[in-house]
């Protein structure tokens, strides 16, 4: 530790001599050898200067992480390996130039102009220019083959955004109407947790594989002699990193080869990073990253407890912590609490549509969903479902943000179950059966299923559904219970076939990228509102039209993307949260559950206090190019 | 090896032979197989443990102290309790009791941790008026087994939730003991039927079968599963889920019984005693029935008896595949499900006693019916 | 003979069809298909995928066509050996199930073998010493590994690894061995892993081999040419293994044949706990993703060699025990 502050001391000293001194960069010890060009010549004209979290770090050593299947999720692939135009900053709220060194936004909100860093170079040392932004757009959103659906977020009044390249390094966005949540798609979808990674497209390399460059039936013979029936398949496989070593990147570490099939994932630096410390050190600091493939949790669990994992930033719930905080001496490691952005881990959703009229009309009624969020005793289900460690709360978005007016993530949130049971009874549900069980008007006993998706990614669902089930007994309804399997969970989601179900409550740093939990926009994410969110979603083809209060949620939404006056946006998007969460659509039960992170003691620079999320690109923010080993 | 006259099978023998023998001569069928099965000691031992764990099963109601979904939100995660006679002064009473629990939170861990308070003493009273519930889900009783009056009785400790371990073992215990024996008796239908009139008809319709054991057969049995158990409607409540699953597997299990019915058919046909009841006229039927039937029963109920633990252990394989019962419902396959991790074995390794069960049910079965296959033909030597 | 054999082959053809409609139609019997497992997936770890995306995706695998042009699509593309893509890892179903099927083959002969070495003396045994103390406690140890769900017993034997041994657990490997040569050292890391794999996988099928072998042996001591030879004078061993143990042991060689898919599949939930890069897992999680043309044609391969096995027991029968008529 002692070594360590005086490194740092050394590095301000040195940092400090060398303002207004031409820079002197430092590389590797492990690229000395190599056959390589000098590190100023890797090095783009204007660096980018990453401020450290703690320290200047050393060089070398291997990083091992772990992933539960190769494919699927992608969070440790998308937090460590992308590299977007511009990248969200440490904290998650704002942006920071990445890629782009600076971009501007014409004042009326249409043009945006990205300006590109200077000399940046793929990993096999080929420049970045405007001309792979162009074979991006081009070659591969706009090709139909490769791309069928384009994106719905670089779309702009229905029609894809116009590009423009001013030279090699500028280029612009046209759009149609402003679109407050541009930048912000930037960062997200582009940062490579979604299909269209925006910066992995080197065209020096990828052309020998497109039609429009080489000859196209000497492609789809090639395609064919390594089994595949179309070009396009084949191209697939090229601009994928993971199958494909070859292909040049920009990220800190590159593959060292094919990662299908491998039950460790070895990822070594790339020598043209374009990335350095405030020392002069180009980044990364660690040499080699090994990501083990281990699809059984309990494996992990005994992997960390026994020290062979150095960072676990994507596995680990709650109900983990007191067993990975028990073996944290013995596994010389540290357990960080990191902050998740749900609103609410778990929030119960009746279904608008139900096919029995009584039941829809009970369900459409605000009142009676306020009453039953008034039953849920959520000190209880915080203490035996997440330690203590999260908040009660409405199913709002996460108090961080600036669109949340005060006292909202409390609202209807307070257990009061006599106001629960007085507003059930003034709703005409105050006759009960033998059972004590509440009669509906038509006499019939009030009786709903609640359908759960088996997981634990958000919390231990069948634990919180079983406290729930049981508040709502008490307040005299026959609430059954009913796990499903994840897909067939979602599949149902595209139904009206449900009484209730659930889902967790995202988006709770940045509500409005995709606004599906704030109204419902999306199918098959908008619980028990399936018919206005396809509405909403085919621009008025089909589906229901809301009326009242849902409707002018998506007006509001409207109005706020389009508004480009920043402060009257602000309110606009502060009345919509407002206005979503006292229509309270879906009933929230805890939220902003801490997320346990695992990293070795001598792990330095990895931030004690972050917030991860999907929106965030996982840890993409949160610079794990800097982390590094104290040796 | 070389002793293979020191054999007990043999001295019993020459035992029968010299005391019993007229009435050996005279014993009925099923006499000699009783007899034959008492040899095997552990196959006795085992058909005992069987009906106490049936015993329990049946009367789990009765004998849970509380009701296995109710929680004890103040005693998560909590070690099981000794049954006690002597207190921590020395002092002996003939009524057990159980002592209390101090709850504390690691502030380090957030771990419950629980220390014996010998402030509180909960005596047990036998017979006692606990929580109401339903016996068989007809009969309002609030009748228990034991109990204690104040505080709390967790035997067998409780899970993550405060719920009572030893009432969802018991609990479990129905679901997953009655499973192996619904799933055997349909399959045991499927089998004696389908393999019955395939051995005794032959020809096309022999080959026909032959080939449907065989596909399926073939198949392998986790695809089959999932396949099979995805078909079940995803609204269906849990008792119809349970049906489901025993079809399923007894959908599986059908073929090996049908396998043994055939073959045992195959080579009666051609006894003489076959062959003489035919000769006397007997109808086809009757021979089957009278004739056939009863000597190759035996060896039918031994079978079954053997599939049975591959049914209990095929639940708790098909929870821990998701594919089965899920929570809420209990069965031993859930109970596992939940402690399958390392920080119960780490942490609470009393929710792996549901596996300890399934353990001495599957074992008290496979010696059961090992018995029973020893017995099956008397005659035999 | 041959006659016999060249009709049960041809007799292979049709069940083989059945076998693959069963086969395909086993993936599409749950709600949903690969897509909607996949974005399930992912909506699980936070993301969102909107329709437009799906439907572009679903056109991409070709899910969009109507099941039986899928089906017949797979079938011609097995016939000519092209086992189709697999729609999660992006790759030919042959690469991905070839890279893993050495270890697979590895880890159930070796299991296979130990399970024989087990089980073959205390069949004897318990045989030659019926209701002895021996015999129960023989049969006893045999049934533990039976009778305790393997899921169970894997997770309890890997957390003694781990907490008593302080064994690093999981896989077959050491970090430092999984990419490396074969060598004695990378043998020895092996071996320190595999014990549990066996264990498991070998009690559970130990029984069942014990107890066919003593009821086989005790059916054969009863007959009159083993009581004719011991009054002969002939010693015990000598006629113990003269004819009753080989008699004995004519269902086992005929059951060589079911050995195949059992080879290559291995034990699939052991392989699951214990993270084993087999087979097993990568049917697994094949089925739970729905992805069709790996989950089946690896149905089908296994179905097609318990077919092909049972026909190699058949002619294997045949030829050893002479009392099988070829009708």
């Amino acid at each position: 530790m002692k070594r360590l502050t005086k490194l740092v001391l050394a590095a301000l000293v040195i940092s400090l001599m060398m303002v207004g001194t031409v820079f002197a960069y430092q590389q590797a010890p492990m690229l000395d050898n190599m056959d390589l060009p000098p590190i100023e010549e890797r090095l783009p004209e204007n660096p980018m200067v990453l401020p450290v979290f703690e320290a200047i770090g050393q060089y070398g050593g291997t990083l091992r992480m772990s992933m539960k299947d190769p494919f699927s999720t992608g969070a440790v692939h998308s937090g460590f390996f992308s590299e977007p135009l511009v990248k969200w900053d440490p904290t998650g709220t704002g942006f920071e130039a990445n890629l782009a060194e600076k971009w501007e936004v014409s004042e009326d909100g249409l043009v945006y102009r990205f300006y590109l860093r200077k000399g940046v170079k793929w990993s096999d040392g080929v420049p970045l220019t405007t001309e792979d932004i162009e074979f991006w757009y081009y070659d591969n959103l706009l090709n139909t083959d490769l791309t069928p659906a384009f994106p719905v977020w670089l779309s702009s009044g229905g029609e894809p955004v116009e590009l423009h390249i001013i030279d090699d390094y500028t280029f612009e966005f046209r759009l149609k109407e402003p679109n407050a949540v541009f930048i912000d798609n930037l960062a997200f979808q582009a940062g490579g947790a979604a299909f269209h990674s925006i910066m992995t497209v080197p065209k020096h390399y990828l052309k020998n594989f497109h039609p429009d460059y080489v000859d196209p039936d000497e492609l789809l013979a090639k395609a064919q002699a390594d089994g595949f029936d179309t070009w396009y398949d084949y191209y697939y496989e090229k601009r994928d990193f993971r199958i494909n070593p070859d292909i040049p990147v920009l990220t800190a570490w590159k593959p060292e080869s094919g990662l299908v099939g491998r039950e460790i994932q070895y990822w070594t630096r790339n020598p043209y990073y374009w990335k350095v410390d405030e020392a002069g050190n180009q980044l990364p600091y660690i040499d080699r990253v090994a990501v083990r493939i281990v699809g059984e949790r309990e494996i992990l669990n005994m992997m960390i407890a026994n020290g062979e994992i150095d960072l676990d930033f994507a596995n680990m719930t709650l109900p983990d912590y007191p067993f990975l905080k028990e073996h944290e001496e013995s596994g010389g490691y540290r357990v960080l609490l990191w902050k998740s952005a749900f609103g609410s881990q778990l929030q119960l959703f009746p279904n608008l549509f139900h096919q029995d009229p009584v039941m829809r009309e009970l369900f459409n009624n605000r009142d009676f969903r306020i009453a039953l969020s008034l039953a849920i005793n959520r000190e209880e289900i915080n203490e035996f479902c997440f330690l203590g460690l999260a908040t009660p709360r409405a199913a709002v978005i996460s108090n961080v943000s600036p669109y949340l007016r005060p006292g909202l993530d409390q609202l209807y949130a307070e257990y009061d179950p006599a106001k629960a049971n007085a507003m059930l009874d003034e709703l005409g549900l105050d006759k009960r059966n033998a059972a004590g069980i509440r009669l509906r008007p038509d006499g019939k006993p009030l009786q709903f299923v609640i359908e759960y998706p088996m997981t634990s990614e958000f919390g231990p669902y069948d634990d919180i559904i079983d406290f729930v089930a049981g508040y709502w007994r008490d307040l005299g309804i026959d609430v059954a219970v009913k796990p499903l399997g994840i897909s067939i969970h979602f599949d149902r989601s595209y139904t009206t076939e449900m009484d209730f179900t659930v889902w967790a409550d995202g988006r709770g740093l940045h509500p409005f990228i995709q606004p599906s939990y704030v109204f419902p926009a999306e199918p098959g994410r908008s619980n028990g509102a399936l018919e206005y969110a396809r509405w909403w979603n085919t621009g008025g083809k089909e589906g229901i039209k809301p009326e009242g209060d849902i409707l002018r949620m998506m007006e509001l939404y409207q109005e706020f993307v389009k508004e480009p006056d920043p402060d009257v946006r602000l309110e606009i998007g502060r009345d919509l949260i407002e206005l979503s969460a006292r229509t309270i659509l879906g009933i929230g039960t805890v939220g902003l559950a801490p997320i346990p992170v695992v990293a070795k003691d001598n792990l330095r620079n990895v931030p004690e206090d972050a917030t991860r999320d999907w929106v965030l690109v996982m840890i993409g923010h949160l610079r794990p190019e800097q982390y590094f080993f104290a040796q | 090896m070389d002793r293979l006259s020191n054999n007990p099978d043999y001295e019993l023998l020459e035992e029968d032979i010299g005391t019993e023998d007229e009435a050996v001569y005279v014993a009925s069928q099923w006499r000699l197989i009783w007899w034959k099965f008492r040899r095997h000691r552990l196959a006795v031992a085992s058909g005992i443990v069987l009906l106490i764990i049936y015993t329990l099963a049946i009367f789990c109601e009765f004998i849970s102290p509380y009701d296995p979904t109710a929680r004890n939100v103040m005693l998560t995660h909590a070690p099981p309790q000794r049954l006690r006679f002597v207190d921590s002064e020395g002092n002996f009473s003939l009524r057990p009791f159980v002592y209390g629990y101090k709850r504390e939170i690691d502030p380090n861990t957030l771990r419950r941790t629980y220390s014996i308070d010998t402030s509180q003493k909960y005596p047990i009273y036998f017979l006692h008026r606990g929580t109401p519930y339903k016996f068989w889900g007809v009969w309002e009783t609030d009748l228990h087994l034991f109990g204690v009056q104040d505080g709390y009785v967790h035997l067998l400790g409780t899970d993550r939730l405060g719920r009572d371990m030893l009432s969802r073992i018991l609990y479990g215990a129905r679901i997953s003991t009655s499973i192996g024996l619904v799933g055997v008796a349909l399959s045991f239908v499927l089998g004696v039927i389908i393999g019955g009139f395939s051995g005794y008809f032959g020809g096309w319709f022999d080959s026909i079968v032959q080939r449907l054991i065989e596909i399926l057969r073939s198949i392998p049995t986790i695809p089959l599963w999932m396949g099979l158990s995805a078909a079940l409607p995803p609204h269906w409540p849990q008792v119809r889920v349970y049906f489901g699953i025993t079809i399923i597997l007894s959908l599986i299990g059908w073929t090996q019984l049908a396998r043994v019915v055939r073959s045992r058919f195959l080579s009666l046909r051609d006894e003489d005693f076959v062959t003489a009841a035919r000769l006397c006229g007997a109808s086809r039927f009757r021979i089957v029935v009278r004739h056939m039937v009863p000597s190759f029963l035996s060896y039918i109920i031994a079978s079954i008896t053997l599939a049975i633990p591959s049914m209990i252990l095929g639940e708790t394989s098909l929870s821990f595949l998701g594919l089965g019962l899920q929570a809420p419902a209990i069965s031993w396959g859930v109970l596992l499900q939940e402690a399958q991790n390392v920080r119960t074995i780490a942490l609470s390794p009393w929710l792996l006693l549901p596996g300890v069960m399934v353990f001495i049910t599957v074992l008290a079965f496979n010696f059961f019916g090992d018995g029973l296959r020893d017995a099956a033909d008397p005659y035999a030597r | 003979m041959l006659n016999y054999i060249l009709r049960q082959t041809l007799m292979m053809i049709p069940t083989l069809i059945v076998i693959s409609i069963i086969a395909f139609a086993i993936i599409q019997l749950p709600p949903g298909d690969f897509l909607s497992t996949y974005v399930s997936q992912l909506t699980a770890s936070g993301a969102d995928v909107d329709d437009a995306t799906i439907q572009a995706l679903n056109r991409r695998y070709g899910l969009d066509q109507p099941i039986y042009v899928q089906y017949i699509k797979w079938v011609t593309g097995m016939l000519r050996g092209d086992f189709g893509q697999s729609f999660e890892w992006n790759r030919p179903v042959n690469t991905l199930i070839w890279s893993r099927l050495g270890l697979t083959v590895l880890v159930s002969s070796v299991t296979m073998i130990v399970t024989w070495l087990i089980a073959f003396p205390i069949g004897v045994y318990s045989a030659t010493h019926q209701y002895s103390i021996g015999d129960y406690l023989a049969t006893f140890f045999a049934f533990v590994g039976v009778a305790i769900p393997n899921f169970m017993l894997a997770l309890v034997l890997m957390w003694i690894a781990f907490s008593v041994f302080g064994q690093s657990v999981g896989g077959l490997f050491s970090p430092e061995f999984i990419d490396a040569p074969w060598s004695w050292a990378r043998v020895w890391d092996m071996l320190k892993r595999l014990w549990i794999p066996v264990l498991v996988i070998g009690t559970a099928g130990t029984a069942g081999l014990i107890r066919t072998l003593r009821a086989n042996l005790l059916d054969e001591l009863g007959k009159p040419y083993v009581v004719t030879a011991r009054a002969k004078g002939v010693s015990e061993r000598r006629l113990l293994f003269k004819y009753p143990l080989r008699v004995a042991l004519i269902p086992f060689v005929s059951t060589v044949g079911w050995m195949l898919p059992q080879l290559i599949s291995g034990e699939t939930i052991t392989a699951v706990v214990l993270n084993l890069p087999t087979t097993g897992p990568l049917l697994l999680r094949a089925l739970q993703s729905q992805d069709m043309y790996l989950a089946g044609s690896f149905i089908m391969m296994l179905s097609a060699l318990t077919v092909l096995g049972t026909l190699i027991s058949d002619i294997i029968l045949a030829l050893v025990d002479p009392t099988i008529r070829y009708e």
